[in-house]
């Protein structure tokens, strides 16, 4: 049963997951599921169990690529990155964002008499 | 774009399933290794940072299941693994499911041959050039209507018109082949432009062309049918050669391409020039008869004319007639067009197609929904033992959804199953029918994308029907309950449950039909053999010259027949009695008609010599014979129903005929002689004596002491020696009456059979209600039997339940059944009407199945000992 608040977290998720990816260039789940964690200053505590599903969808629509390489740790992990496709999602969901909270900012300030 | 890409990834996943499950579990198992790591380099012990880093994960399972979730479609992953168990339960018991498949086989086998036979003779467009354009004209005026126009109207109608580009005509006869006079063919005189205005080209040799057979001075030519150059003339090269057709000489010029349609399923083996009809019988006053509607009349409608503006283009055509020929036609005459996308049908055709097919499509409906019935309970019995792993499930989490469509999946596959079974049936059956129906040869009866898509549909509503009712029944319960308490509680509710009451009553309903319809089709084969005929006809021959063909009329004819009759008197000894008569008993083609004085009966009208009554042994009851000098318009012998009916009495010599409109005088009353169909209890007849103007018309009939077939050569040979040119037929109406009763068998076979089959299921179903609601009962009957209950109170308890189906079901059926056989009484069907015998058989026969049906469960119940029936668990 899903409802609205899962989809909007799933969005935003979504859009973590890619700015992550900008940042740090190719990352394995562990890692992605840890930066954003640490990014967000421990105020989402993320059940990294929702990640997978996500990185899945993303890379279905094309905006991930995935690859099986060695970690750091010398252990087989899967590594994703961003594609071209991806690097323009995020470009015009940035944009999207700052329009948001832009207009949003603009009920919340005071007004200019 | 990016939604596609998904789709098209997610399709691609469905066959990857094991690949990616196994990189799954192998990501999942790094990640939580990348996690334990770095719980262990924090300080953790080796247990707990593995388990710090489980926890964190979430459930791995439902890690997987999210992620299965969305790799895939759900939907179809999850009904492909339903189909897999589906699958292992059916194997697992092979007679529920033979037995289903092969129930479902014949019941949807059945249907789609109905429907094949439908989609051939009148769905599919008739593969003709442009059928839009391409008419066929009725005559109406506002006191008849005729699907017949004379000739020489046709030609008239061609040459003064301005709406029509092409006038295509045919008339359907027959011809004798080479030099035998009783080899008679089927034969259509058509223009000379039929085939091409059908667009078609030979199959050999040429098709008429209007530019060399149109001429007045043509030579005779004849086409002939892809079936009959095959069967009779075995393939051989016979363009050009020369034939004799009536004994006229005649060039076959082609043979028709295999295919080629009738336009009226008319079957010909071979087609003449329909303006050289009168080289192939001479003297024949067809092509200036214009008061017979001896021809059928086509057109091509000019571009850009639509059927509606041509019928009114042509009432200036209609008026133009009547004014040259005032007795011939009406001037509120009006040529009707019926296009060829309706298969040139007029209303009254459309009538007779939708009476046909709605019985035989309602008859077979019912046997399928018997057996769909049937299996329905059958499924839900299964159901019921598998109601824990139900309830387990939706424990589980399975929604509701799941589980009904879990439990339709079976159902899929047994209506796949019966589906296929069904489509070899009916390609079978329909191959059958098609010979036994006598269908057109050139009618194509290989499936085609309707009947695939009847088949779909058919299998749908099958899957909906069986699987439905039972899965909706079980999904409805409270199945954590079932999981308390084991299961007893809510299979007694569902033992009880009113779909299964109702299903059963509907098999009953279904059963009682079909056993009533196949009783009465069994009682009319056997009135067809043992009913007082009112007349006697084994020692009968008749002999028909056709005389109208060769313009032999009035005083020639009576000379003609006395010529022949003195012929077969001489060389024949044995001959009783010869007698002239307008129509033979048995014969086809015959003239009714009703009055409004005695509307319930059906009158056949004949002309008849004197000598006919004692010929036929028929006795004349009141009254006298004819005697040779009474004339046709002024004296009648009616029947004894005719008089009866109208006047109420018998005591009706010297009156006037019929009561309202007297013309002609009563002077007998003649025994009932149903001669045309010998069991019809609503016929009558209506005698008049032969006067000059019939004996053109008319045919001999002999009665000998000896063998009648003796009979049959004599006579043509008398025929032909009092005028070379005639070509005569004879036959015995004791060969029709036989040919009649073996098609009244097979169809009361077919009917009991598909009775039979009906009760069986009806019973089996019968048989596991009651057995059923024994096995869920054991432990109540147990402990009614402790204390202290009779057996005739467990045997309430156990029928009770069934008294009302079996009711219910016996009143419908028998209901409908009535209803049935109203239709089926008229023609071309003629059943007795329903008597109270025939249903009251039935019913018993059906009531006596279902007591043996129930007889092994009660009894079983009724032998158990009740405290082994207290421990049943």
């Amino acid at each position: 049963m899903k409802d609205s608040k899962t989809e909007v977290w799933q969005g935003t998720l979504a859009m973590m997951v890619l700015k992550t990816l900008d940042t740090l260039g190719a990352l394995h789940g562990y890692g992605i599921a840890r930066r954003i964690e640490q990014t967000s200053n421990d105020l989402l505590s993320v059940n990294y169990g929702t990640l997978y599903p996500a990185l899945l969808k993303l890379e279905q629509e094309g905006y991930i690529t995935s690859e099986w390489g060695v970690s750091d740790n010398n252990r087989k992990a899967k590594f994703y990155s961003l594609t071209r496709a991806g690097r323009k999602q995020l470009e015009r969901e940035a944009r999207e964002w700052q329009r948001t909270t832009g207009i949003i900012a603009r009920f919340f300030s005071p007004r200019e008499l | 774009m990016r939604r596609l890409r998904a789709v098209w990834v997610r399709g691609r996943a469905l066959v990857q399933r094991d690949r990616l499950d196994r990189e799954l579990a192998a990501e999942l198992e790094s990640h939580l290794a990348h996690h334990t790591d770095d719980n262990l380099r924090a300080g953790m012990n080796a247990a707990d940072a593995r388990r710090q880093a489980l926890m964190k994960l979430g459930g791995i399972e439902q890690t997987k299941e999210r992620h299965r979730d969305v790799r895939s479609f759900a939907w179809l992953d999850d009904a492909r693994r339903d189909g897999v168990i589906a699958a292992r339960q059916l194997r697992q018991s092979p007679l529920f499911a033979l037995t289903a498949v092969l129930i479902l086989a014949v019941g949807i086998g059945l249907n789609l041959c109905v429907f094949q036979l439908l989609n051939v003779t009148a769905l599919r467009p008739l593969p003709i050039a442009d059928p839009a354009t391409l008419v066929r004209f009725d005559r109406v005026s506002k006191f008849f209507s005729s699907n017949g126009v004379p000739y020489p109207a046709t030609q008239f109608i061609r040459h003064n018109n301005a709406v029509l580009a092409a006038v295509v005509t045919c008339h359907s006869s027959d011809v004798a082949w080479e030099d035998d006079s009783t080899d008679r063919l089927r034969a259509s005189y058509v223009s000379a432009n039929w085939f091409a205005e059908l667009g078609y080209q030979a199959g050999l040799g040429r098709l008429f062309v209007e530019a060399i057979d149109e001429q007045a001075d043509a030579a005779p030519v004849v086409v002939v049918s892809h079936d009959f150059w095959r069967t009779r003339l075995l393939s051989a090269p016979v363009v050009g050669r020369a034939v004799r057709i009536n004994d006229r000489p005649a060039t076959i010029v082609g043979v028709a391409p295999a295919g080629f349609p009738g336009l009226r399923l008319e079957d010909p083996q071979v087609w003449l020039l329909i303006h050289q009809i009168d080289r192939f019988n001479p003297g024949m006053a067809f092509k200036e008869a214009w008061g017979s509607h001896n021809t059928q009349l086509y057109a091509r409608l000019r571009a850009g004319v639509s059927p509606e503006a041509a019928r009114d283009g042509l009432r200036a055509t209609s008026r133009e007639l009547a004014r040259l020929r005032p007795q011939e036609f009406q001037p509120d005459e009006v040529l009707q067009p019926y296009s060829g996308l309706e298969g040139f049908r007029g209303p009254r055709d459309r009538r007779e197609l939708q009476t046909i097919t709605l019985l035989a499509g309602s008859l077979t409906l019912i046997v399928m929904m018997v057996a769909c019935a049937n299996l329905s309970n059958m499924v839900l019995s299964r159901a019921i033992y598998r109601l824990r792993e139900l309830s387990v499930r939706a424990a589980l989490g399975a929604t509701r959804g799941r589980l009904l469509r879990h439990q339709m999946v079976e159902s899929v596959v047994l209506a796949a199953l019966g589906t296929l079974g069904g489509l070899l049936l009916s390609h079978w059956a329909t191959q059958s029918a098609a010979v036994y129906a006598s269908l057109p040869t050139y009618l194509d009866l290989r499936p085609d994308w309707r009947m695939a898509a009847a088949a779909c549909v058919i299998a749908a509503l099958a899957t909906i029907a069986v699987g439905l009712v039972p899965a909706w029944v079980v999904i409805r319960r409270d199945l954590i309950g079932v999981m308390k308490d084991g299961g007893h509680q809510t299979s007694q509710g569902l033992a009880r449950a009113r779909m299964r009451i109702l299903l059963v009553g509907s098999q009953v309903a279904g059963c009682a039909v079909l056993l009533i319809v196949a009783g009465l089709t069994v009682r009319g084969v056997q009135r067809m053999l043992t009913t007082e005929r009112g007349f006697e006809f084994e020692q009968i021959a008749v002999l028909d010259p056709s005389l109208p063909r060769y313009g032999v009329q009035a005083d020639a004819a009576r000379a003609y027949w006395a010529d022949v009759q003195r012929t077969i008197r001489t060389s024949n000894p044995d001959v009783e009695h010869l007698a002239l008569a307008s129509q033979a008993p048995l014969g086809n083609g015959v003239a009714t008609s009703k009055y409004n004085d005695a509307p319930r009966l059906v009158v056949t009208s004949l002309n008849v010599e004197p000598s006919f009554f004692p010929l036929l042994r028929i006795p004349i009851v009141a009254g006298r014979n004819f005697e040779t000098h009474d004339r046709a318009d002024l004296t009648v012998i009616i029947s004894r129903r005719l008089a009866v009916e109208m006047y109420g009495t018998l005591d009706v010599v010297g009156r006037g005929f019929p009561r309202s409109a007297p013309g002609p005088i009563i002077v007998g009353i003649a025994a009932d002689a149903p001669l045309v169909n010998v069991t019809a209890t609503h016929a009558a007849e209506q005698y008049s004596p032969v006067d000059k103007q019939h004996y053109g018309s008319v045919v001999l009939l002999a009665r000998t002491s000896g063998n009648p077939e003796r009979l049959l050569v004599p006579m043509r040979a008398a025929a032909r020696a009092a005028d070379g040119r005639v070509l005569p037929q004879t036959w015995l109406p004791s060969t029709q009456f036989e040919q009649r009763v073996r098609d009244r068998q097979v169809a009361s076979v077919i009917a009991t059979m598909a009775g039979m089959l009906a009760l069986s299921l009806a019973c089996f179903g019968i048989f596991g209600l009651v057995a059923c609601g024994v096995a869920v009962r054991t432990k109540e009957i147990g402990i009614r039997r402790a204390l202290g209950a009779g057996r005739g109170s467990i045997v309430r308890l156990l029928l009770r339940q069934l008294m009302l189906p079996v009711a219910l079901g016996m009143l419908v059926g028998t209901l409908a059944a009535a209803a049935v056989g109203r239709v089926l009484e008229g023609e071309p069907f003629f059943l007795p009407s329903m008597d109270v015998a025939t249903p009251a058989g039935a019913l018993a026969l059906f009531a006596l199945m279902a007591v043996a049906a129930v007889l092994a469960p009660v009894s079983r119940a009724l032998g158990t000992d009740p405290l082994r029936a207290l421990k049943h668990e």
